[in-house]
């Protein structure tokens, strides 16, 4: 008998606060390919500012919350690499000596994905229906999406899949864009050389939008590309043009 | 070292608006990567390789020690005359006498980075030794008065343009020569030195612990010159450079050659083995090494070993898009880019270059072409933890964002703070934050939770 | 086999080769000589293969080109004369043995066996017998066992350097010119 697959979402600070959209939007595409959605309210953030910022001891108390809110879960999906690349990767080393607790992160670990890499992986969801309005739009892959979680080439694809000539891949594509947490604020001179490379290479894609899977890059390249007066510029994550796709329509 | 203390932000800041800078960084930086791209890929096992090469090096700085040892007694079995440096003055003081000793008063040097750490120059240009840099980069670098600012290409910085107009100035060749003409100077200015020198300085790639031998590579041919001609010679090595068996270096040597620079060897591989022995008719009369540790044997025993497994091949620094934003001068260390970020805080303390582990997006680059797979990004994080206690601010806010009902509070709070511009707490950020960028844009409408418990309780 | 893997893997980093038997040799000597108006030649004396270096030094010679060698020291070694050396424009050495895994010449020293030869003038010709290829580089020094030489070296093409903007340019202190010809005994 085919059990219902369920799936807690986890939202991650940058949709919590900025864009709540990301959430509904995930909720529902899961929902549409017959996931049971839940949505743990008392989650807080994956701590990664923290720990890349060297407070590991900070660090550690967000990994037990995390493990605390999410360790029941069947499965945990976010839609941000990053916070992915987070929980699956960094919780593990923050302790050491401590066999027990490091089992049950193992555990949390193998149970979180990205949402395109939940669909991918998982649900295994070979294709996606043509876009209603196809714009010219690119995909940015993250640096945590290809080397944190290493998924490459499935994003593409379904772009592709909705896209058909209307996505154009970006050149440069295995380069970071510039943001790297703290350092966008650490070194902001640096971060916006970065970025005016990675901004340079979209303009000369042509799109009108871009596409990602992780909102901290966005919010990054959308606020460099308002500076730079490319307003004109879409930046989504992936499900809202997946979440068209399905609908037929443009919201 | 440092009169002024570094300060990567301002070094920084200057460095990106230096078009001329970030166009040679960016063009010698692709090309390289390119050729390391394209020799990987035509070489079907270089993954297992690069596993190799990490293994085996984790069983050197395992025991460390142990290797010194071994190499220090084959060298001297072979005829060489080998120091040991704890430090970079210890290093300094060696050559100076090793130079004294023998009357030598003018030398020619191969590029060594060890040299550069120990700033060897320096110390024996301040004793009366005249030092002449014969690769062509470090040719250039000398010319006018530079530091490297690449691990392997030390004037990728400089332009055709900006190398022939110093040519001009220092050398009287013609104007705005090109690149064939500018090293047909050179060889013809370096030349004369070659043969006249007394003494030839050279770092070492490899060095063999079960042979005593060391090994250099090059593509110009000024290190077979410097290992031939002058009567006195001298090998300045970190301790980190040492391999167990001569069996091991042609694999090291495999990843270190397509990594530095694409090629499967390097045009020429000097293997130096002791000096010159009885009835041949090159090669020097002493040939004296300096093991340096400057902080290597600790370094061993810590949390951040694999950094001295390092090749130097300098592929993390092409590849990291911090390094191709800035340069190697505004790290303003010997060692630039994701392992000198790494190394000079471990060798010189993190109190002098605590600016470096930060200096770097975690994009992760470096640590997927690194040969033997150091992992920079790890210990860049983690050094960021040793550098100094939290500061109360970012201790305060884990503390509201592990509190659900203060992080929700908050997450509203950045919300309406951010729709009216950023004022209050966010300000300091935020001002940092669109020094490039206009603030962050919160969605207009109802925040997810409110639609999930609408919706929760609709359903 | 590992001789096609040489030629692929040598000819792709800039060596001339040429296959030839040894009574090619002369004509194709007088040629190169004549080619490069070479008034004089870089030749070591020992360390050669009796017969081919006889053959070397006369045709050389009989092309009206100086040769330079080491000269013998009272306490039976060898010398360069430096400047001589310095103004010669092709140095001709026997080579000890070849690598097809990375296309290189390879070059022990010993008395006679000096490398400067092979480093100072414009132009290097090397000369070996087919007989002395060796699949891999790990191998052929295993062949030494404890035994390395003072110097190894290995020559693989042409001197070069890529440190003006990263653009390749050939003849930086080594010669500019590497040529190896393989005698088929
Ligand atoms: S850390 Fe790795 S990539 Fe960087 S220079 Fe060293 S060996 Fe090369």
């Amino acid at each position: 008998m085919p059990t219902t697959r369920r799936a807690s979402l986890f939202l991650t600070c940058s949709a919590d606060a900025l864009y709540p959209s990301v959430g509904r939007v995930s909720v529902r595409l899961l929902e549409s390919y017959g996931v049971d959605v839940d949505f743990p309210e008392e989650q807080t953030c994956c701590g990664q500012p923290w720990l890349n910022t060297g407070d590991t001891k900070s660090a550690r108390t967000m990994a037990l919350h995390f493990l605390k809110v999410f360790e029941r879960s069947e499965a945990i999906v976010a839609p941000s690499s990053s916070c992915v690349d987070t929980v699956r990767n960094r919780y593990l080393p923050l302790f050491k000596g401590e066999p027990k607790l490091q089992d049950r992160f193992r555990e949390l670990a193998s149970k979180t994905y990205e949402i395109c890499e939940y669909m991918h992986r998982i649900l295994d969801i070979p294709g996606l229906p043509p876009h209603p309005e196809p714009t010219r739009t690119t995909y940015h892959s993250s640096c945590r999406t290809l080397r944190g979680i290493g998924l490459r080439g499935a994003a593409e694809n379904y772009l592709k899949q909705m896209l058909g000539d209307h996505f154009v891949p970006l050149p440069d594509a295995d380069t970071c864009c510039g943001f790297g947490g703290s350092f966008s604020v650490k070194f902001p001179e640096v971060s916006g050389k970065i970025m005016e490379d990675k901004l340079g290479n979209i303009v000369l894609t042509g799109a009108s939008t871009v596409a990602a899977l992780d909102m901290s890059c966005l919010t990054h390249l959308s606020a460099g590309a308002r500076r730079q007066n490319l307003g004109r510029l879409r930046f989504v994550h992936l499900v809202e043009l997946m979440m068209e796709a399905l609908e037929g329509k443009t919201r | 070292m440092n009169p002024v203390a570094p300060n990567f932000r301002n070094a920084s800041r200057d460095a990106v608006k230096n078009a001329q800078l970030v166009a040679a960084v960016r063009k010698s930086s692709d090309l390289l990567s390119d050729l390391m791209a394209r020799a990987v890929a035509n070489t079907p096992d270089f993954e297992a390789l690069r596993d190799y090469g990490r293994a085996r090096k984790l069983e050197i700085s395992g025991d460390l020690e142990k290797y010194v040892q071994s190499f220090t007694a084959h060298a001297r079995a072979a005829g060489a005359v080998v120091h040991r440096a704890k430090d970079a003055a210890e290093a300094a003081r060696l050559a100076i006498k090793i130079a004294a000793d023998n009357g030598t008063k003018t030398a020619v040097k191969g590029k060594s980075m060890t040299a550069e750490e120990v700033e060897l120059n320096e110390a024996l240009e301040a004793a009366g030794i005249t030092v002449t840099e014969t690769d062509m980069g470090e040719f250039i670098i000398q010319l006018a008065h530079e530091k490297p600012s690449h691990i392997m290409a030390p004037a990728i910085h400089r332009s055709r343009a900006q190398v022939a107009e110093l040519f001009t100035d220092k050398l009287g060749t013609p104007p705005d020569l090109g690149v064939e003409a500018l090293v047909a100077a050179a060889r013809k200015d370096l030349r004369e030195k070659f043969l006249a020198a007394d003494m030839g300085i050279t770092g070492g790639n490899f060095a063999i612990a079960d042979t005593g031998s060391i090994v250099l590579v090059s593509n110009e041919g000024n290190i077979r010159m410097t290992t031939t001609l002058p009567r006195i010679q001298l090998a300045v090595v970190g301790i980190d450079k040492i391999i167990p068996e001569m069996a091991d270096m042609p694999k090291f040597l495999a990843l270190l050659a397509r990594s530095a620079c694409g090629q499967t060897i390097s045009s020429y591989m000097s293997i130096v083995t002791g000096p010159r022995r009885a009835g041949e008719e090159e090669g020097p009369e002493q040939l004296h090494i300096i093991l340096l540790d400057n902080g290597r044997s600790r370094i061993a025993k810590g949390p951040y070993r694999e950094i001295l497994h390092c090749l130097h091949c300098g592929a993390c620094l092409s590849h990291c898009p911090v390094y191709r934003a800035v340069g190697g001068h505004a790290y303003q260390a010997t060692y630039p880019g994701p392992m000198g970020s790494v190394i000079s805080p471990l060798i010189s303390g993190l109190g002098i270059y605590a600016d470096l582990p930060n200096a770097c997006t975690l994009c992760g680059r470096c640590a997927e072409v690194c040969p033997v797979r150091v992992p920079l990004p790890d210990y860049l994080r983690d050094l960021r933890s040793d550098v100094k206690k939290p500061p109360f601010m970012m201790k305060l806010t884990a503390f509201g964002a592990n509190t659900p009902s203060l992080y929700r509070l908050g997450m509203i709070a950045m919300r309406r703070m951010l729709k009216k511009g950023g004022k209050g707490l966010m300000a300091p950020a935020l001002k940092e934050w669109t020094v490039c960028r206009e603030p962050p844009k919160p969605q207009e409408g109802e925040s997810f939770r409110d639609w999930w418990r609408t919706r929760s309780y609709c359903k | 086999m590992i001789l096609n893997q040489y030629l692929a893997k040598a000819r792709g980093v800039g060596v001339d080769i040429e296959l030839l038997s040894l009574s090619d040799l002369n004509l194709r000597l007088a040629a190169l000589v004549d080619e490069l108006k070479a008034k004089s030649v870089a030749l070591p004396l020992i360390g050669w293969p009796e017969p081919l270096l006889l053959t070397v030094k006369t045709e050389v010679e009989k092309c009206g080109s100086v040769t330079v060698s080491p000269r013998r020291r009272m306490d039976g070694g060898y010398e360069w004369n430096r400047s001589a050396l310095g103004s010669a424009t092709l140095g001709i050495t026997f080579c000890g043995a070849f690598v097809a895994e990375t296309g290189s010449l390879a070059f022990p020293s010993g008395p006679g066996f000096g490398t400067l030869a092979s480093l100072l003038p414009e132009t290097h010709l090397a000369l070996s017998y087919a007989k002395d290829c060796r699949p891999d580089l790990g191998g052929y020094l295993a062949e030494f066992g404890a035994d390395i030489p003072s110097r190894l070296t290995f020559v693989t093409g042409p001197s070069r350097t890529g440190d003006i903007e990263a653009s390749m340019t050939t003849c930086v202190h080594g010669p500019g010119r590497v040529l190896h010809w393989i005698i088929s005994a």
